[in-house]
């Protein structure tokens, strides 16, 4: 039965002009192929498989409790809630893209608009340079360089000046803290999203612009104009980079501080899910659930990640379609 | 005497350091309409958008001459201000997609501040749409966006976003050639009727030179990027002074 | 009226270019620290930083060689893997466009580079470190060979789909079988794109961390070239001892930093002499 299933699928020769050892090739390469095919499918069961356990032990506490208490004294002190880390990779995700925004639409006008040719060039190769670059390379900067910098000269005299207000209402420790993982995470989704604003800003027909700038606006209306033009890709380069900032591993887990918290204060040390599987993996052999909670914390990133990465694909294609 | 909407005194572009036109003295009294003809890549968008400096956009152009428009020398003041001075229809409708039809036409008077409230904003709209004669196809439509409508009607659109600026002049650039025959006889009959009752000139391109007798006072006709010939359409009709103009006329080149 | 359009037009382009500068600047700074915290340990251990085994904590600084090695290893090795699954899965889904199974394998391709590389680490951790029951360099290879597929999967893609039809049809017409044209025509034409494909996948797992965590050991004792012994990455080194207190592996973490900007940005250069667009 299968085997029927599988031939149907070889390209059929009639009427084609290619040779009947063709099908060779085809189902020479068709193993490789499928290789691909075999990650999703070990990638869903293992998943699903593994983080089984603990959901069906804890449920809906996984999400909603944020003790993490592993044990091996007993299976009633065993206690595993995700809502920490959850909170944290959501908080961390939303301040990166929403710096990463102004700072990549302000790429895209400089590069577009403003740079001489040879300035461009040299603004899309150090984006290039930066979307490439090892990620831990950011996380060391962040925690040896960064995060004293900012702890000294934006989070304390922010913390003395507006105490009351409840982002800045803690103190800043160390400084790694929700705000720095975001700030890190920003500066490495802004090529990423950059990259999928500028794309869309050149495919803007040019009759568009010269209608724009036949209405009389200035480069600034030209360019909020243009954006409105742009409006679906926008908001999809927000979505994927909330994606890529909520996978992100090794810089957060160097910069975020590593502790269970659910604040509002963006001073204070967090956890994101990633980070917390990088820190807390390699030990969850030797405890009961453990292992099983990372795995469904896993499984919630997966989610996360199919979210923002769908809806982000379908407003790219809407964006797509605009102009052809 | 009627006052001069557009002078142009020895201008030249070049784009790249290729000459595209050279040397146009061209001028236009008020409330009338300049049909620019000639065959393709002579230099007739290129003209227009020299006229409300679209082409500033355009890397390593040069512009030299003058160009006045209703006295104000448009190269030595603000682009925004010469941009704001002319409307400007392109070959191909363009609506905002993102924008609804209302949208589309109050663009340019929001943008400019051209109306104190909404009331006269409505206002400033359906005189655009009218003069554009749209209104009565869109009237009850007003929030659809503009994909819903005709290629013609679309255009026609296009028209009434450029007149809700409040043109001193309206600059075509081959507004009818992708548009069906019934929708180009509505354009032209908007544009005859918007010089006749309105303070506003018009420069249209156009490469069928039966559309240009039908509605111009004036043509030019541009050659390889010069002027070959500059004149009263009548004129020009009975007795063009040039070769090339009497065979472009017969349709020969 | 017109004063506050200037004004607001004026202070965009102002704000605009500055938030432009600010965007770019890190990377500067990122190189410029790496430079300046990089060189010094270097300076101090002298050639030996490229060959000896780290320091004990608190003690000199010793070198990286171990895992300088085993990043070369796990490159190598992992393209090995990574490479021929790349190429057999773009030539398939070039050129059986149609095919369910291609479409397939072009969306699932893309929809790898979604995929949390943690969670890469954490399945090659189930499915080859748990049944072997070891760490290996092995297990590294693997997890970075899944990391490495859908990039150099989609460079191919884009070099062979850039093979201008007409050549093709020449070589049927030819005589030569699809095989043939394949190879013989497609390939080397677009011999240049497939090789920066290539070297990108190389440069992104030369960089990779997170799935290495829970799959190749931390083999830094000496250096190994053993494919099932327990390994190591400039990466995963950095990562580990910026986390310790004791500042002299503080030092051995920014001399090894500036060994992995060293190697990205060979590779960076030498993938853009070749070309001019990057895949994200």
């Amino acid at each position: 039965m299968r085997i029927v299933r599988v031939m149907a699928l070889i390209p059929s020769i009639r009427g084609s002009l290619l040779p009947r050892y063709d099908k060779g090739f085809f189902l020479s390469l068709l193993p490789f192929a499928s290789i691909i095919f075999a990650i999703f499918l070990a990638l869903a069961c293992i998943v699903a498989s593994v983080s089984q356990q603990s959901i069906s032990k804890f449920g809906v506490r996984l999400l909603t409790e944020s003790v993490w208490r592993p044990s091996e004294a007993g299976e009633e002190f065993v206690s595993y809630g995700l809502l920490a880390p959850l909170y944290g990779t959501l908080v961390t995700s939303v301040t990166a893209a929403a710096m990463a925004l102004p700072l990549s639409l302000s790429t895209v006008y400089f590069m577009e608009e403003l740079a001489p040719p040879k300035l461009r060039e040299l603004f899309s190769t150090l984006i290039d340079l930066m979307a490439g670059l090892p990620t831990v390379l950011y996380g060391l900067w962040g925690v040896e360089v960064m995060i004293p910098f900012l702890r000294d000269n934006l989070m304390a005299p922010l913390h003395e000046l507006l105490p009351w207000v409840p982002l800045f209402s803690c103190e800043p420790l160390s400084g790694a803290s929700l705000l720095s993982a975001g700030m890190v995470l920003a500066i490495m989704i802004i090529p990423f999203m950059h990259s999928l604003i500028r794309d869309a800003y050149g495919s803007v027909p040019m009759t568009y612009r010269e209608a724009i700038l036949s209405l009389g606006a200035n480069r600034y209306e030209y360019f909020k104009m243009m954006l409105s033009l742009i409006k679906p890709a926008i908001i999809a380069s927000l979505l994927l980079g909330l994606g890529r900032a909520s996978s992100e591993t090794v810089a957060v887990a160097l910069v975020v501080g590593n502790s269970f918290n659910v604040s509002p204060c963006i001073f204070s040390p967090g956890y994101t899910i990633p980070s917390l599987i990088a820190n807390q993996f390699s030990e969850s052999n030797f405890y009961p659930y453990m292992q099983s909670a990372l795995y469904a914390g896993g499984l919630v990133l997966l989610i996360l990640g199919v979210v923002f990465s769908t809806t982000g694909l379908i407003m790219m294609r809407k964006a797509r379609e605009m102009y052809g | 005497m009627r006052k001069v909407a557009l002078l142009t005194e020895n201008l030249g572009v070049k784009i790249g350091g290729k000459e595209i036109l050279r040397n146009l003295n061209i001028e236009l009294p008020e409330r009338r309409i300049l049909a620019v003809m000639g065959p393709s890549g002579s230099g007739k968008s290129t003209l227009l958008r020299a006229v409300n400096r679209l082409l500033d956009t355009v890397p390593s152009c040069e512009v030299s001459g003058r160009v006045v428009i209703h006295g104000v020398d448009a190269y030595s003041s603000d682009p925004y201000k010469v941009r704001r001075l002319t409307g400007m229809v392109f070959q191909v409708p363009n609506p905002f997609p993102n924008m609804s039809i209302y949208d589309n036409v109050a663009i340019g008077p929001k943008l400019n501040g051209l109306v104190k409230d909404r009331r006269e904003l409505d206002d400033l709209v359906r005189w655009a749409l009218e003069r554009a004669m749209l209104w009565d196809e869109v009237r009850e439509r007003l929030k659809d966006p503009p994909h819903k409508l005709s290629g013609g009607q679309q255009q026609r659109l296009c028209l009434a976003r450029a007149l809700a600026l409040r043109p001193k002049l309206l600059l075509l650039d081959e507004p009818t050639a992708n548009v069906d025959p019934i929708n180009a006889a509505k354009i032209e009959e908007a544009l005859r009727s918007l010089v006749e009752t309105q303070e506003i000139s018009i420069i249209f391109v156009t490469h069928t030179p039966h559309q240009a007798m039908r509605i111009s006072d004036y043509v030019a006709f541009l050659y390889m990027g010069e002027l070959v010939e500059f004149g009263l359409t009548q004129e020009i009709a009975l007795n063009p002074k040039h070769e090339l103009t009497r065979r472009f006329l017969k349709g020969e080149v | 009226m017109v004063d506050v359009r200037e004004v607001k037009e004026k202070a965009f382009i102002v704000i605009s270019s500055l938030l432009a500068i600010l965007a770019v600047l890190p990377i500067f700074h990122i190189i410029f620290s790496v430079l300046y915290r990089g060189i010094p340990p270097i300076l101090a251990a002298g050639m030996g930083f490229l060959t000896e085994v780290p320091p004990p904590p608190g003690g000199g600084i010793g070198g990286i060689g171990p895992s300088l090695v085993g990043t070369f290893m796990l490159a190598l090795t992992s393209s090995l893997i990574g490479a021929p699954l790349s190429f057999a899965s773009a030539l398939f889904s070039v050129e059986f466009p149609d095919n369910p199974i291609s479409k397939g394998v072009r969306t699932l391709s893309k929809a790898l580079l979604q995929i949390p590389s943690i969670l890469v680490g954490m399945l090659v951790y189930t499915l080859v470190v748990v049944p072997m029951g070891r760490f290996s360099m092995l297990a590294g290879s693997v997890a970075l060979a899944i990391m490495m597929i859908p990039y150099v999967t989609t460079y191919v893609e884009e070099a062979l789909e850039s093979v201008p039809k007409t050549y093709k049809e020449a070589g049927y017409s030819l005589g030569f079988s699809r095989t043939q044209v394949v190879f013989k025509i497609s390939v080397s034409i677009a011999k240049r794109g497939i090789l920066t494909g290539l070297l990108m996948g190389f440069a992104k797992v030369t960089g990779e961390t997170a799935p290495l965590l829970f799959t190749v050991g931390k083999q830094r004792q000496e250096i190994s070239l053993d494919p099932l012994g327990y390994s190591d990455s400039i990466s995963l080194l950095i990562f580990d001892f910026i986390q310790t207190p004791y500042a002299n592996w503080h030092e051995v973490a920014w001399g090894a930093a500036l060994v992995l900007t060293s190697i990205f940005l060979t590779i960076f250069l030498m993938s853009r002499s070749l070309t001019r667009r990057v895949v994200l």
